[in-house]
């Protein structure tokens, strides 16, 4: 835990349990896309079947390989979280760029507007969003894109109102360069470890989210397989097989977890202030 | 801030695409006399800012209007239906999470890297990784397996209560009880910790005067983040167990498109959502004299 004192990178047990996890997640993705699977073939002859050798995972209520659905079904799912965590990276940069970097109006206007959409969370903005455009994968990127973006904002506001004053910067200002470049090659490079890291505590919670979201019907529409209409599946099929509620509890307790402890890892290489401190305490804002 | 919830609920319900009125005129023939009728009794036919006047005072008035998909039945019944199941269940949520988080959070860091500190960050841990969904259906799945009795779709024994607000209570309990490790810490390398020690108190009264104050504060601070999740996660728990709470009204509205209904609903939880981050300014501020303005302070 205190490895940190040894050096920047230390192979500790947790390190090496942590990159295991990940190469099994990326294996678990590329899998999805590479291997020849069929989530949608029906086979209503074994509907509930439960785990075979040639059906690992078993088959749900409608004949179709668990297994199959399980890997898209990730594969889907780390789609939309991706696509939410570039969304709000672009707002965040974009935004906490411009308000951090300008100050006076717009930096109050962009604060006032993220104070205002901090009232405004999950569910609520679920609802909003998913009336406007109407249920589907995009939508749901747009509300997780749209959820974890006020707190990025301020994040990179913060980082950029402290490298405004660096000498650096001002260097770079006497010297008559664009705020565009100053941006770009002075500022960007400094505090991009820092929102990366930032973005990696959020992966955890944006899954969870997706599978809450889907799991209600807002997200991705059946009969394509992702987390949240995976449990939809399974709860509804509890009485009938109770291998998929197993199946896919596993799934995502390795996703969530894998998530949270590389979060933790990335935080603890960065900055050594939390080198002593164990699992899910991330820096409140 | 109240004012802003009604106009931003006003205007997501005229946002959306698609004529109401043609959903309700649906299926009694396209009577073009019939159709403009339905939009007079609406108020459709207006111009916007005197349907927004009329929107403000009508909220005011306590009359939310027709729900458009049920035929005409006021969305104050629906919500008054609904209302008396999440509410509860979120208040009582936060009631037993915030005890038991402290609790849990003040024993683990009152030893540190002991038995009891690493079983409470495991079980931390493993609660965080798994959603409420999957959680609540794992308990859902206990309680028929133990008591024999399966969800009933209502609330009306304590029995009913205690599952549900399980699965609720986890997360946020957890979550809460992190920050107190970690602030319990905190404190106690403060100095006036040590002063206090120095002075001779007790390490009960160290703890109820000195800590646990400060340690308030952050907690209270992410109780106000919490509440949205815990409402999502209500909405969840509400379908697992087949509540007919407004979570699943929300749910119902969003997918059915009915809008009349999702603007109120939406009303309702940004107005929760700001009366908890008042309560919680609130007691960072009695308890914390620096958030004060000058002249408050003692």
């Amino acid at each position: 835990m205190t490895s940190l004192s040894r050096g920047p990178v230390s192979w500790s047990f947790r390190t090496l349990f942590c990159l295991v996890l990940v190469i099994l997640l990326v294996l678990i993705v590329i899998a999805g896309r590479v291997l020849p699977l069929d989530p949608f073939a029906v086979d209503l002859a074994h509907i509930w079947e439960g785990p075979t050798v040639a059906h690992p995972c078993g088959r749900d209520g409608l004949g179709r390989d668990l297994l199959a659905r399980l890997l898209i079904g990730t594969g889907t799912s780390f789609e939309i979280v991706a696509s939410a965590l570039v969304l709000a990276l672009v707002l965040g940069v974009v935004f906490g760029g411009i308000s951090g970097w300008y100050g006076g109006w717009i930096d109050a206007l962009i604060m006032r507007i993220i104070d205002f959409s901090m009232g405004i969370r999950e569910l609520v903005l679920a609802i909003i969003v998913s009336i406007i455009m109407g249920p589907s994968k995009a939508t749901l990127v747009v509300i997780l894109g749209l959820g974890c973006s006020p707190p990025l904002i301020r994040f990179v506001r913060s980082l950029a109102l402290v490298q405004r004053g660096q000498t650096h910067v001002l260097a770079a200002m006497a010297l008559g360069a664009s705020p565009f470049r100053i941006v770009i090659t002075h500022i960007l490079p400094n505090i991009g470890g820092s929102i990366a890291v930032r973005a990696a505590s959020i992966v955890g919670p944006l899954v969870q989210t997706e599978v809450a979201l889907s799991f209600l019907g807002i997200g991705v529409q059946d009969p394509a397989p992702s987390l949240g209409t995976l449990v939809r599946d399974a709860l509804f099929g509890l009485q009938s097989g109770f291998h998929l509620i197993v199946a896919i509890t596993v799934t995502i307790f390795l996703i969530a977890f894998t998530s949270t402890l590389m979060a933790d890892e990335a935080r603890d290489i960065t900055d050594p202030r939390w080198g002593g401190r164990s699992f899910g305490e991330s820096p409140k804002i | 801030m109240l004012a802003m919830a009604v106009l931003f609920s006003f205007v997501v319900s005229r946002l959306i695409p698609g004529d109401p009125v043609a959903l309700m005129a649906d299926g009694q023939g396209g009577d073009p006399e019939f159709v403009r009728r339905l939009r007079q009794a609406a108020g459709v036919d207006l111009p916007v800012w005197q349907q927004f006047f009329t929107y403000g005072m009508d909220v005011l008035h306590g009359n939310l209007g027709m729900s458009w998909r049920y035929g005409g039945v006021p969305v104050a019944t629906l919500i008054l239906d609904a209302a008396p199941i999440t509410f509860p269940l979120v208040i009582v949520t936060m009631i037993v999470a915030i005890p038991l988080g402290i609790g849990v959070g003040a024993l683990s860091a009152h030893r540190a890297r002991a038995g009891f500190d690493i079983a409470a960050t495991i079980g931390a841990m493993v609660v965080l990784s798994i959603p409420p969904v999957v959680l609540a259906t794992w308990l859902m799945l206990g309680a028929t397996a133990f008591f024999g009795q399966s969800a009933s779709g209502e609330l009306a024994s304590f029995a009913d209560w205690v599952v549900p607000i399980t699965a609720l209570v986890m997360a946020p309990a957890a979550l809460i009880a992190r920050t107190t490790r970690a602030q319990v810490l905190d404190v106690m390398g403060q100095d006036y910790v040590r002063y206090a020690r120095a002075k001779g108190l007790t390490e009960t009264a160290i703890f109820f005067h000195h800590v646990l104050p400060n340690v308030m504060v952050a907690v209270w601070a992410i109780v106000g983040i919490l509440a949205g999740a815990v409402l999502t996660s209500t909405a969840v728990v509400e379908i697992v167990f087949d509540l007919p709470g407004l979570g699943q009204l929300a749910i119902f509205s969003v997918l059915s498109r009915d809008y009349s209904l999702a603007g109120v609903i939406i009303l309702i939880f940004v107005v929760f959502q700001v009366v908890i981050s008042l309560i919680c300014d609130l007691a960072i501020i009695s308890l914390d004299p620096r958030t004060r303005h000058p002249q408050d302070r003692p």
